[in-house]
């Protein structure tokens, strides 16, 4: 192999500027936080947020044992729980909640957190630290009982049919703040990924690009990008070649073809990618007492906190919105409630507080939507195979901070069980629709045609949440 | 009470006069009922209306596009109608009008939400409908029901066939079939000319890389220029354009033409036209249930349609009902089967129905079958008319849910109940025996041949820890290894001795007619609509009978002879294919929000000849077309005639076009000599899942699979595997609905792949390791004839010397050079 090392990113890119094309590189650097690709006429006003980092809780995690304390269900711990606590809905959906049916009390205890005095789960210390940071929406509810349809619903708005993932929409109308980066970029993956961060109808560039394998180092973190100790020199001599083949081509069927120039800038923008991301996503020059916060290379918060360190950084090059998920069904916990629901928030806490640090004294969490949660809550009771909660759409909690978000906030309430949101309750399609509305997004205007018909990520619906913007 | 009740009735006959025939009868009207309507009439102008503006309109308007449970309140016919509980309000009497109780904040239901009115705009209102409710503003729902109705009458796709005399062209020598001299008049009068023929070579790879998705041999093109030639012209000259209007250059055209359209590969790609409509897929997506394991079938059935070109009309016929059509021989019998797996494989809801409605789930599946027939064969949205009569398209809501009735009846999906409101969970496609044929080809599993959901895997590791210690006997779904069977036992793939099975319909065990429902909501039926089709399209086809589905009768309507839409929805797809536009751009939507055609007349030219003279033949039709002049146009840009036609609509040119992600595999597939082009018999291999160690799994495609053809390649409609990932990368439709016009992006992933991925750098090795060595500048020449179709250019041989010249030695060249080619814009373009 020939080797030839380039001591920085911009060494190479200057060297490089001799022979490929008409790749403006010289210009690459003060292009960085350009914004590439905004739709005209946005943003509709003033944003609160400019980018956002979605922490998808995958399973649903346990709104009454983190962040909803219900010191009622303590009473029926293990014991049959009166049906008239549960909510109708709950009682007449899929579980049957009958005369032998037993509560589950408080899992953990809950304390008073910040000068807010937010009621968190000490399960979560980490977390609750940050309580004046965070804003809990206690009365969030959805329309789905199984986790397919409630992960779609909570991603895209729709339950069924294929929509558009929120990432996709909001790339697709804010688009990337650095152009040799994609503006949706999901560290990892949910469920059913092409669907849950899809673009199903919105031009494809604005799907997520799914980075596989976050937690081990030395893999490729999109796909087919190369690797940092690649011999640059042969490959550039091979690209300027390709690209007086592409130049030649061009210029023979005249000069003029869209395609063929379409993929002449691509290979430029490839090259760039090439030379920026593998930066981004090496979290090598990170310092120990960074790796630290995020609860890096100590178990079990090791991979979570890489993604969420990645996270940073790629919203810190410019990436407008990035997912990292927690692993399927993580927080799914039907039964032994005591010993698995501890076990979640101790891989999930740590970094999720680092992150939140980290974002802040960097002073990016006043311009960064931070939204943690999952598609749905939990019952107050038990199924009968095992201890542990069901599924609950009717009633969960959404943790929020950053960029326009009112900290030390609990807003909204469910019903003495939790099982129902009763108190100014916020349906996913608010939500969504306060999303955009921090991102300066008036989410009846975020349209895109298909087949015959505007569509946007809150369908007929949604009301933005005000009284949680700071 | 009594006298309340008196005015009551009194007011609102009078109202209904009012509002109708108001101006006729005013004169003859009483003085006192004259004095209530002026008062009620100035009442409504002076506050009512602003009342309803200020506080109703923001969620009962259509101008706020909500209509909160379903009414608004912006026309006397809006608040007439009412609501999903009923008309708002009565007309005099105020203390039975729902809205009036609602804003009193009576009896639970309180409105507006957020704040009661004031006293004085609760007494206003309760005066206004005492007073019966006079409302003259015009019906703004009535209007807009009538404009779209009108609009939809005027839908040039569903007026009858037009047939005109074929145009004939200033420019006499240009045209040499009728689609040419259609062509050929519209570019005159816009002022355009038609583009210079290619070069034979360009047009052999073109043509080529259309019928079947390959490239042609560096000894097919050397052969085909010759062909063409004149005598006296140089072979490799690549200005001599007009060798293809030879007489040999014809002959050897059509040769060849009708070589590629006997290939067996002319089926692999144009079948997987078709499969991109039939939203085909082997794998469901996460939403839970089963793979379609026999989905394969299907799969090959139109692969063999287009291979033995099976008309139309039969094709259509089959997927729709095959099941239903007289019996003949066994073979008949299995194929006709396996077409109906069209119906089986949509994207169905895992476990949709939250509120425990079997109903729910049933509407939906039938909601994906009518939305996927109706866009394949017709390019309508009936889909939208399931909550609502088509705001554009001339479809009532009545239809819709008169085809419901038809899948309603029809069982292609199965599903489970848990009961007691438990909802559905869907288990897998409905399977159907096959009969026994002769030619085990198609219908026999590949023997030994164990398919394994992951999920299904996990599940089994817990079965097998769970009954460890219990006894098989008392558990017949227990195997002696302790793996539990699901009750359907249907886990494991079919055994050799195991009777063939396909996914497909049959009739459902009771034929019924459905409601409409309102809005689309389960819960809420109306009138019954009577199985039957789209009352827009006039047909002689007789109403579904009791005791069938009506999928027979389905198919004949989609196929009579008064239905313009099936004939050219169908020519439009081929032309799409051919030219990468359609005549009508949009080839999913023939509706009002889908564009009109460019050519009107040829498009019901060819509708009428595939119908007719072609007997509804792909392979004649695609013949006619790829032996007209306007086919072997050159793709080069004029500036001229970009300025009048930038978008190439008028055919001034052959557009270029990207390859297809499965041209593109193959072809690289071919390049690199891994390529293994027997077909493959069955699809779900037996892939093994590797652990990424953080909790990820992904699949491993074997090798052997991946070396077949890109359209055997097992379909996942969840994520792909990262081996299948140039499909994703280079735009494979969505395989969740009917998708007639894939996305062709240009992306920086796209040049990763081909900068980066193993199987574009094998590739490239391969080939520098295959070509003769000879000269470099007839090895070069080899590269390209292998790579480009054609010989390079001096300019390209001096770039390519130079390039080898570069490298560190010649392996290291002839490899780079390879490469080079390989990423290059013309490798991916056809031309």
């Amino acid at each position: 192999m020939h080797h030839q090392t380039f001591t920085t990113r911009r060494e190479l890119l200057q060297r490089s500027a001799l022979g490929f094309g008409s790749l403006a590189l010289s210009g690459l650097i003060s292009q960085q936080n350009a914004r590439a690709g905004v739709l005209p006429g946005l943003p509709h006003f003033a944003p609160k947020a400019k980018r956002v980092i979605f922490m998808f809780m995958a399973g649903g995690p346990s709104h009454m044992d983190l962040f909803d304390e219900k010191p009622e269900l303590v009473k029926y711990d293990n014991k049959p729980i009166p049906p008239e606590l549960v909510s109708v809905n709950l009682r007449n959906g899929k579980m049957k909640v009958g005369p032998k049916t037993l509560g589950v009390g408080t899992v953990g205890e809950f304390k008073q957190w910040g000068q807010s005095g937010l009621g968190i789960s000490t399960m979560l210390p980490h977390m609750a630290a940050l309580a004046d940071d965070l804003c809990l929406v206690r009365s969030m509810h959805a329309d789905n009982q199984s986790h397919p349809t409630a992960v779609q619903q909570w991603h895209t708005g729709s339950s069924v049919l294929p929509r558009p993932s929120m990432g996709a929409w909001i790339n697709y109308g804010l688009g990337s703040e650095n152009e040799n980066l994609p503006g949706f970029v999901v560290v990892t993956p949910p469920m059913d990924s092409s669907l849950n961060c899809g673009n199903i109808f919105l031009p494809t560039k604005h799907r997520g690009i799914v980075l596989r394998d976050p937690s081990s180092p030395t893999s490729e973190k999109i796909r087919y990008l190369g690797t940092i100790g690649q011999d640059r020199a042969q490959q550039k001599r091979q690209l300027s070649l390709v690209e007086k083949l592409n130049r030649q081509h061009l210029s023979d069927v005249g000069d003029k073809d869209q395609m063929i120039e379409g993929m002449i800038s691509s290979f430029e923008m490839a090259f760039r990618m090439q030379m920026e991301a593998p930066e981004v996503l090496d979290m090598s020059q990170e310092t120990p007492e960074t790796l630290a916060l995020y609860g890096i290379g100590e178990e079990p918060t090791d991979a979570f906190g890489r993604q969420c360190l990645l996270a940073r950084r790629l919203c810190e090059s410019g990436v407008r919105f990035v997912q990292v998920s927690a692993p399927d069904n993580s927080w799914d916990h039907h039964t032994d409630i005591h010993t698995k629901l501890p076990e979640s928030c101790r891989a999930a806490d740590k970094p999720t507080a680092g992150l939140l640090i980290d974002l802040k004294r960097r002073g990016l969490l006043k311009d960064t939507l931070v939204i943690w949660g999952g598609e749905f809550g939990r019952t107050p009771c038990s199924e009968s195979y095992g201890f542990g909660r069901n599924h609950n759409p009717y009633a969960f909690t959404t943790v929020l901070a950053g960029g326009g978000i009112k900290g030390g906030l609990a807003y909204g309430a469910t019903d003495i069980s939790g099982s129902e949101s009763i108190e100014n309750r916020v349906h996913i399609h608010d939500f969504h629709a306060t999303i955009l509305h921090l991102l300066g997004i008036d989410h009846e205007k975020l349209t895109y045609r298909f087949q015959g018909r505007d569509f946007r990520l809150t369908d007929v619906s949604g009301n933005v949440v005000k009284d949680i913007i700071a | 009470m009594n006298s309340s009740k008196h005015y009551s009735a009194y007011s609102l006959v009078l109202h209904l006069f009012v509002s109708l025939t108001a101006s006729l009868y005013s004169a003859s009207m009483t003085l006192a009922a004259d004095e209530d309507t002026n008062r009620g009439t100035a009442l409504f102008g002076d506050y009512i209306v602003k009342t309803f503006q200020k506080h109703c309109f923001e969620c009962h308007s259509h101008a706020s596009g909500k209509a909160k449970g379903g009414l608004v309140l912006d026309s006397q016919e809006g608040w007439a109608k009412g609501g999903d509980s009923g008309a708002a309000i009565i007309p005099g009497d105020p203390a039975a009008s729902l809205l009036f109780q609602a804003i009193s904040y009576r009896d639970g239901l309180e409105m507006p939400p957020n704040k009661r009115l004031s006293e004085l705009e609760i007494e206003r209102m309760r005066e206004w409908i005492a007073l019966g409710a006079p409302d003259p503003r015009e019906s703004a729902m009535a209007a807009e029901v009538a404009k779209a109705a009108s609009k939809g009458k005027d839908l040039w796709s569903i007026k009858p066939l037009n047939q005109v005399p074929v145009p004939v062209p200033q420019n006499s020598d240009w045209a040499l079939t009728d689609i040419d001299r259609f062509i050929l008049s519209g570019l005159e009068q816009a002022g355009l000319q038609p583009s210079p023929d290619t070069h034979p070579a360009t047009w052999l790879r073109r043509v080529n890389l259309m019928l079947t998705g390959l490239l042609p041999k560096p000894e097919e093109v050397e052969a085909f220029v010759r062909e063409c030639a004149d005598d006296a012209d140089d072979a490799d000259d690549k200005e001599t354009t007009r060798s293809l209007l030879t007489a040999k250059a014809q002959k050897a055209m059509e040769v060849k033409v009708d070589e590629l359209l006997a290939s067996r590969h002319f089926g692999e790609r144009w079948g997987r036209h078709w499969l991109d409509v039939a939203r085909y897929t082997d794998v469901m997506s996460s939403l839970g249930g089963k793979p379609f394991r026999e989905a394969w079938r299907y799969r090959d059935y139109v692969i063999d349609a287009y291979n033995s070109d099976k008309p139309f009309d039969a094709f259509v016929r089959e997927q729709i009902a095959g099941d239903l059509l007289p019996y003949k021989t066994p073979e008949l019998t299995a194929e006709r089967l396996v077409a109906t797996g069209f119906l089986s494989i949509g994207h169905w809801p895992g476990e949709a129905s939250e509120a425990g409605d079997p109903d729910l789930t049933l509407l939906e599946i039938a909601n994906e079958q009518i939305s996927t027939v109706s866009t394949a064969f017709l390019s309508l949205t009936v889909g939208c008319a399931k909550c609502h009569d088509h705001k554009f398209d001339p479809v009532p809501t009545a239809d819709y849910y008169a085809m419901a009735g038809i899948f309603r009846s029809s069982w292609a999906v199965t599903f489970n109940y848990n009961g007691n409101g438990g909802g559905a969970r869907y288990v897998g496609a409905n399977n159907v025996q096959l009969p026994s044929t002769k030619d085990p080809r198609p219908f026999i599993s590949a023997p030994g041949t164990v398919w394994r959901d992951l999920l299904e895997e996990e599940k089994d590791a817990k079965a097998r820890e769970k009954n460890k210690d219990k006894d098989p006997k008392k558990n017949p779904n227990l195997r002696p290894d302790g793996i539990q069977l699901h009750n359907n036992g249907s886990m494991f793939a079919a055994q050799p001795e195991a009777p063939p099975l396909a996914v497909g319909a049959r009739e459902a065990n009771a034929i019924l007619d459905e409601n409409i429902r309102i809005r689309g909501e389960v819960g809420n039926k109306g009138p019954v609509a009577p199985r039957g089709f789209l009352s827009c399209l006039p047909t002689a086809t007789a109403k579904p009978p009791k005791e069938q589905s009506g999928r027979l009768q389905l198919a004949e309507w989609l196929l009579d002879e008064k239905n313009p839409l099936t004939p050219r929805v169908a020519v439009n797809r081929i032309w799409h294919h051919l030219f990468g536009t359609g005549l009508v751009r949009t080839v999913d939507d023939f509706g009002i929000t889908g564009e009109a055609p460019s050519h009107p007349e040829l498009l019901d030219y060819l509708a009428h000849r595939f119908r007719t003279e072609h007997g509804w033949s792909h392979k004649k039709l695609i013949r006619e077309v790829l032996l007209s002049r306007v086919f072997r146009q050159s793709g080069n840009y004029v500036a001229k005639s970009s300025e009048i036609d930038p978008t190439n609509r008028l055919l001034w040119r052959m557009s270029p076009r990207r390859l297809e992600a499965e041209v593109l595999a193959d072809t690289l597939g071919q390049l690199r000599g891994t390529l293994d082009l027997e077909p493959a018999t069955y699809t779900v291999p037996p892939y093994k899942s590797e652990d990424q160690g953080d909790g990820t799994t992904m699949l491993a495609i074997p090798e052997e699979t991946l070396n077949k053809r890109a359209v055997y390649w097992p379909v996942f409609r969840r994520d792909q595997p990262v081996d299948l990932d140039v499909l994703a990368i280079y735009d494979y439709p969505d395989t969740r609905r009917a998708v007639g016009e894939r996305d062709v992006s240009t992306l920086p992933t796209q040049s990763l792949y081909l900068i980066n991925s193993d199987f574009v750098q094998k590739t490239a090795e391969s080939l520098a390791g295959r070509i003769t060595k000879s000269s470099e500048s007839d090895s070069l020449r080899e590269l390209c004839l292998r790579i480009y179709g054609r010989p390079p250019t001096a300019v390209e041989l001096q770039m390519l010397l130079a390039a080898m010249k570069q490298a560190h030695n010649a392996d290291e060249g002839w490899r780079d050079v390879a490469h080079a080619l390989l990423m290059s814009s013309e490798f991916s373009i056809i031309h």
